[in-house]
């Protein structure tokens, strides 16, 4: 089930540094917003305030009406927003398959920590290792993320994201450190199994990817959002291009 | 079974339980120096509940294990926002307050015509629950095995349920835990009820052991070596504690050879295993290639 997000005029600072300035974006369920900007422009500290992990100095983020805005990264979580991270954050001891388990834990009642049924635990197994089938790693399971290709990591990754069935998902440079056969690869992925029924915010510095899979973007520069619009449109802003691009105006 | 062998199993078996108790806390990211104060809670609650006020063994003991836990957790609430060494020095201070505190804490009732009870540094003497009840010392090594299979037995239950891969998720990356809608603050209070609840278990059943109890025993060495037990046998499985209590106790302490040089040889082993092996010699990676072979 796809969620609505409302952000409203939120604001974000470090030391003296304002990561984010009254930054306003709106979603419609299931739709998809591809975020660009220069580094620095504060596109991961906009995940990281929605997910909880920092907390906003001013405004609002609402999903579906509800107010997110100073909650715990574990509540954001179980209200249904799930991201992946530009540089990638797995359980580097745990397995593959106990990786992407870790988003099953969350909103189990407390007998589970004790105790599950062979059937749950069956029942868990084949829908995790199906999940896994879908990204090519299911004969991966149980080596450890060390022992994967960069591009199986990004893909695990995201298979954790989706163990989670999120309404809200956020990723982060999923092509990040990719070539272009990989690039086109992910973006199949992740139109395939990711955004189907789900609303979600895509950051990513590669215009091939951005441009397949978001109809319309939002650009950040320097914390505020300059432009925002169908993705075509805002390419082409003279704007944008001279703060991302480094383009002089025509 | 001979005296001597019983007497270096039955130790093994109760230094399992500080070892364990130790052990999750480590898988869940947190260093403590401290859990023999939960062996002492467990030795004295124990004690009182069976030789001051006269309660069966059993209830003892579970008296000493509820008041562990509940104190572990207690411990726990405020120091959540700790982590690293800031923890580690949390937990040492605690324990050393609670042996402080066993130092002046007197609380004797006259029992059968004699003054039973704690004494302050003068100890605690007369847990004679095992000499009444005519329980051999071979029959004791049974019920600390007993107890040693139920925590053994709980964790296994943990790792077949969800309990021991969230503790492990925490103890990796409590960020990300956070993020996979894991409350790390809950997780981190549960595991320390939890190890609470173990060391006094071990605690209980030491003091109806030994008969005698004093605070001096309950120092910061013991703490140290709880927690090096687990560092040295590993942290993939509950197995590992175990296998450094055996390092420790079973070869070090019992083999004559080793006797005098016991702590230099387990200061060089502690130094050698973290360096080659910085999770342990049972770590994840060894306890997986087990299992994939055992699974065959």
């Amino acid at each position: 089930m796809a969620a609505a997000v409302e952000i409203q005029g939120l604001s974000c600072r470090f030391g003296g540094v304002k990561a984010l300035d009254a930054v306003d974006i709106r979603l419609s369920p299931g739709e998809v917003l591809g975020l660009i900007g220069p580094n620095g422009s504060g596109k991961t500290s906009l995940f990281n305030l929605l997910t909880g992990h920092h907390n906003p100095e001013a405004g609002a983020i609402l999903l579906d009406g509800l107010d997110l805005a100073g909650q715990s990264p574990s509540q954001i979580a179980r209200f249904g927003i799930a991201r992946t991270f530009q540089n990638l954050r797995l359980l580097r001891r745990l397995s593959v398959y106990e990786n992407v388990r870790a988003a099953r834990h969350a909103c189990a009642p407390l007998r589970d920590a004790f105790w599950l049924s062979p059937a749950a635990r069956r029942q868990e197994r084949d829908s995790l290792m199906n999940l896994l089938d879908i990204f090519g790693l299911s004969e991966k399971a149980q080596k450890t993320p060390a022992e994967l290709t960069l591009v199986q990591m990004r893909h695990l990754e995201i298979a954790r994201l989706l163990a989670a069935d999120p309404k809200l998902v956020l990723l982060d440079e999923p092509a990040a450190g990719m070539t272009s056969a990989e690039t086109q690869a992910i973006t199949e992925v992740i139109a395939t199994h990711v955004l189907p029924g789900r609303s979600a915010i895509v950051i990513e510095h590669k215009m091939q990817l951005v441009a397949a899979l978001c109809p319309r973007i939002a650009v950040l520069n320097a914390g505020r959002k300059i432009a925002d619009g169908p993705t075509g449109q805002v390419l082409a802003d003279s704007a944008v291009r001279q703060s991302y691009f480094g383009a002089k105006p025509c | 079974m001979d005296a001597f062998t019983i007497s270096v199993l039955s130790n093994i078996g109760l230094f399992s339980f500080l070892a364990i108790s130790a052990w999750v806390l480590l898988i869940c990211g947190e260093i403590s120096f401290g859990q023999q104060a939960y062996f002492a809670i467990g030795a004295y609650a124990g004690g009182i509940a069976t030789a001051v006020w006269q309660w069966p063994f059993a209830l003892g003991v579970g008296f000493g294990v509820v008041l562990g836990a509940v104190i572990g957790g207690l411990v726990a609430w405020p120091t959540t926002r700790l982590s690293g060494m800031h923890y580690a020095i949390a937990t040492l201070a605690f324990a050393e307050f609670v042996r402080s505190c066993l130092n002046v804490f007197s609380y004797q009732r006259e029992v059968d015509g004699y003054l039973t009870g704690p004494d302050g540094a003068n100890g605690f003497r007369d847990i004679r629950w095992a000499y009444e009840a005519g329980v051999e010392p071979l029959g004791y090594l049974g019920i600390i095995a007993a107890g040693l299979a139920a925590v053994i037995g709980l964790i296994a239950c943990m790792a077949r349920g969800r309990g021991m891969a969230q503790l492990r998720i925490v103890g990796e990356d409590p960020i990300l835990a956070g993020m996979q809608g894991l409350n790390v603050n809950r997780i981190r209070i549960a595991a320390a009820t939890l190890a609470g609840g173990i060391a006094a278990l071990g605690g209980a059943l030491y003091a109806h052991l030994a008969t005698y109890v004093e605070p001096a025993q309950f120092g910061v060495m013991i703490g140290v070596h709880s927690l090096a037990y687990g560092l040295i046998g590993g942290l993939g499985t509950v197995f590992g504690p175990i296998l450094g209590v055996l390092v420790d106790i079973g070869l070090l302490e019992s083999l004559r050879v080793f006797s005098s040089y016991r702590m230099i040889v387990f200061g060089g082993l502690v130094a050698l295993v973290l360096i080659l092996r910085p999770r342990g010699i049972l770590d994840e990676k060894t306890v997986r290639r087990i299992q994939a072979w055992l699974r065959r």
